[in-house]
């Protein structure tokens, strides 16, 4: 009879690999990030100075109206829209922002619209941009600030 | 063979780590989500284009803007930043009445937006009986 004596087994210890974990993480964000589409509109205003509660998530279609001086000191408004999952582009004007808020009010009636606008603008001017939303089909609308005390975007 | 035996200890996954690393990620989206979340004053705009009274037949109350930012309620003048309270005061002697905002066209957006913010945190609370529940905005007759 031969006698073998075994060394007591020892249990591996547990570990999580955080390494691979923190790898498939980073993989993870930077797949995201690659997918989802990044607005780069930078387009320089002075937000009004308010608390304010309500909230627009990333999807919001947005609708930037700002002021730019021409070399000929002539101020003008430019518009700028994005229906919340592409590029901000430059409208011609209100009747274009017509035809692209229809097009996403038909498809999401709840979607929400945020308005970026310049708080030196004239409210007549915001009150027809409203107006037009409103017509074409858009029932929820964001309008944009700041937290008083921030210097608007852009603002000097 | 004589083999030893001894019971194995039970798996305990290494908590730490995992929960630091969950935590890692969950600011990551968090952070991200922050980032793409925009703050402003809400509104619903109606399907009807918006009268003076708002399509109303019930109490009203009547707040302007007037063009060099000057704010009155129920036509008598109040400091804007008495606004929200003079407006909680007259709805306290007419509950649920429609808030009109009428805004002159020459005012500025931000006297506009500084107004309807007041009025819309000034019954911020549901649970108050005068809270601002209906609120219509209009431009000023020229």
């Amino acid at each position: 009879v031969t006698s073998v004596t075994l060394p007591a087994p020892r249990p591996l210890p547990v570990s999580i690999p955080i390494v691979a974990l923190a790898d498939l993480a980073l993989l993870t964000v930077l797949i995201y990030l690659a997918g989802a589409t990044i607005d780069t509109d930078r387009t320089p205003i002075v937000l009004p100075a308010v608390e304010a509660r309500a909230e627009a998530g990333p999807g919001a279609a947005s609708v930037v109206l700002a002021r730019r001086l021409l070399p000929s000191g002539e101020e003008v408004l430019t518009y700028r829209f994005s229906d919340g999952s592409g590029a901000t582009a430059d409208l011609a004007g209100p009747a274009t922002l017509f035809l692209e808020a229809s097009r996403v009010a038909d498809r999401d009636p709840a979607k929400v619209f945020v308005i970026r606008a310049d708080e030196a603008i004239r409210y007549a001017t915001v009150d027809a941009l409203l107006e037009t939303l409103r017509e074409a089909g858009v029932r929820r609308i964001v309008l944009q600030t700041r937290p008083p005390g921030r210097a608007g975007e852009g603002a000097p | 063979v004589k083999l030893a035996w001894e019971p194995v200890p039970p798996v305990r996954a290494n908590a730490v780590p995992a929960a630091s690393l969950a935590i890692l990620v969950l600011g990551l989206l968090a952070v991200a989500g922050a980032a793409g979340v925009v703050r402003g004053v809400g509104f619903t705009l109606r399907p009807s284009p918006a009268s003076e009274r708002g399509g109303s037949t019930g109490p009203v109350l009547v707040v302007d803007v007037e063009a060099d930012g000057a704010t009155r309620v129920q036509g008598a003048s109040v400091p804007r930043e008495r606004i929200a309270d003079a407006a909680r005061l007259e709805r306290d002697r007419s509950p649920g009445a429609l808030v009109v905002l009428r805004v002159d066209p020459e005012a500025s957006y931000a006297s506009m937006v500084e107004v309807a913010a007041a009025l819309l945190a000034s019954g911020a609370d549901p649970s108050d009986p005068s809270a601002v529940s209906r609120l219509a905005v209009t431009t000023a007759r020229p």
